[in-house]
């Protein structure tokens, strides 16, 4: 197998793209990252040309896994009574690297979000993935399209151009 | 490359930073791969220290802590606690909810390294809690207590049983960790073990994190967006969408509103005997869910209960502060009377009813940026379609 280095220097910027989709938090996407590769490193992979889509999924899976977890739910928690002023702060930093699309695309709910990204992000086909997220084709096409129609709306007139590359 | 996923990387934003933390932590864990793994504990005694522990939080969760202090009470009481410095009975209660989660994670942790807690051990964390209390801070506490039908006898029960037995444990599992981790500052380990004490018991106690679970998300549920007074700026056949705060009419059937999920804007699905037309002023009484799986760091009302009622008070404030520090407002100026200069980044501050909204400019001046104080939401709005809307309601 190839030196883990040189694994996590390639893998790691696409794999926190990917984290920071699901969970929307930076510093959380590191430390989900990070235990990807623990994990993979722990595993017994053989290399048969498919590493970034085996990351890919550990990394979806740990992501989905987070969204469960009871961490994520005492940080909603505390996000109901943590200082507005801080709350601002982070805001105008959010605000100032994002995209209006991509924040559009981030404010849907994670089970529209995670299909958009994996179709349009991962550049992945429906019946991908289905199999990945383990739930029908019908349903990926079904919310692809429901996520669709909500983005519609609300990028407008980026809607049309991005409809028309 | 496709236009959407450029502009999906670009929200992403830049990562070499994190991408240089994630490689030196997958290094470093990999070099000391013990130091942050869990103790190794025989199948056998897993299963039986797992026993004991299900016993004990099933006393500290379901009814009362092992010392005979009702779960309700100890929320009551650090409600009261928090209370007295100054915050406002909802937040207090949210923060005596954290507080009391923390609590269970620790203790529960502390069992599973089987400590225990002598009577001296939790008279000296008495001592220090009790005995840095300012007279005037005491008479605040006292009367918040009353208030809630407790006395300072009651209080000092609570910090022993209770207060005493956290801060114990707390003191004998930073020393374990001290031992094990030497050289780290004790902030750093306190850290360490509040993440370590939420990870055994999320690993360990499914069925009390759904116990929890279902009493956060009702005592949040219950507390939090109790209500949302605005306006309604569009009718579909089967939902509305409304605005907390803007008040007065506005007869644009579309909307030029950016309805994101972090905003303030929602579309509600109709129900029955909800008769809404566009520019009515609306009560709407909303519940929320803890099991929504709503992005990080938005609050979203996901479940509508209660009314919708009509609302009959008249704008008794509207005017704009400007200032370039959040702490300093400048100078008060009438948007009716006076054009607002977007310039220097200044932070807009309206009083509309009794609700305050800050607002600020986006780098390029196109958006306004308006967060709401009351539901502590966003909304992003352009610059001519708010200036628009403002006309609009001013008479």
């Amino acid at each position: 197998m190839r030196d883990i280095h040189s694994i996590v220097d390639e893998h790691t910027i696409h794999l926190l793209q990917l984290a920071y989709f699901y969970t929307k938090s930076h510093h959380v996407a590191e430390d989900l990252v990070q235990d990807v590769f623990i994990k993979f490193c722990d595993s017994d992979y053989e290399e048969r040309g498919q590493l970034g889509a085996y990351l890919r999924r550990l990394t979806v899976n740990r992501c989905k896994d987070y969204l469960k977890s009871w961490s994520y739910r005492k940080i909603q928690l505390q996000n109901t009574f943590i200082s507005p002023m801080i709350r601002k702060r982070d805001f105008i930093v959010e605000q100032e690297e994002r995209s209006r699309i991509g924040e559009v695309v981030l404010s849907l709910p994670v089970h529209y979000r995670e299909i958009i990204i994996l179709y349009y992000f991962e550049e992945m086909t429906t019946v991908q993935i289905a199999e990945l997220i383990k739930e029908p084709e019908s349903t990926v096409r079904t919310r692809l399209r429901r996520a669709r129609e909500k983005l519609k709306p609300l990028l407008q007139e980026e809607w049309e151009v991005l409809m028309h590359e | 490359m496709s236009n959407m996923k450029q502009e999906l990387i670009k929200a992403a934003g830049d990562l070499t930073e994190s991408k240089k933390r994630v490689m030196a932590g997958v290094e470093s864990r990999r070099q000391n791969p013990r130091k942050k793994m869990p103790k190794f504990i025989p199948a056998i005694a897993t299963a039986v220290v797992i026993l004991i522990i299900g016993v004990f939080v099933g006393q500290l969760v379901n009814k009362e802590s092992a010392q005979g202090m009702e779960r309700d009470d100890i929320l009551t009481f650090y409600q009261a606690q928090i209370e007295t410095f100054e915050f406002d009975s909802l937040e207090a209660k949210n923060r005596a909810m954290d507080q009391y989660l923390s609590d269970v994670e620790i203790l529960t942790y502390g069992a599973a390294k089987e400590i225990s807690v002598t009577d001296a051990e939790k008279q000296e964390i008495v001592d220090t809690h009790l005995g840095v209390l300012p007279e005037e801070i005491r008479s605040v506490l006292v009367k918040k207590l009353e208030e809630k039908g407790f006395t300072m006898q009651d209080y000092e029960r609570f910090v022993f049983e209770h207060i005493g037995l956290v801060g114990a444990t707390k003191k004998q599992l930073l020393a374990m960790y001290q031992e094990k981790y030497t050289g780290f500052d004790e902030m750093v380990l306190n850290n360490l073990i509040a993440k370590d004490a939420t990870k055994y018991l999320e690993e360990n106690h499914p069925e009390k994190i759904a116990e929890l679970s279902e009493l956060m998300g009702y005592r949040i549920g219950s507390s939090i967006g109790s209500f949302y007074k605005g306006v309604v700026l569009a009718v579909e056949d089967h939902a509305f969408l409304f605005t907390s705060g803007y008040v007065g009419k506005y007869s644009n059937q579309s909307t030029p509103f950016h309805n994101s999920d972090s905003g303030p804007l929602h579309w509600i699905p109709k129900r029955e005997g909800w008769d809404v037309e566009v520019g009515d002023r609306v009560k709407l009484n909303i519940s929320t869910s803890f099991q929504s799986d709503e992005p990080q760091g938005t609050y979203n009302p996901v479940a509508i209960s209660g009314s919708l009622e009509p609302i009959t008070d008249e704008i008794v404030q509207f005017n704009i502060a400007s200032s370039n520090h959040f702490d300093q407002w400048q100078k008060t100026i009438d948007w009716a009377t006076q054009e607002v200069e977007f310039n220097s980044e200044p932070i807009y501050r309206f009083h509309i009813d009794n609700q305050t909204y800050d607002g600020w400019l986006t780098p390029d001046k196109q958006w306004l940026e308006l967060y709401d104080s009351a539901s502590r939401q966003y909304a992003k709005v352009r610059v001519e379609k708010f200036a628009m809307l403002m006309e609009a309601m001013i008479p």
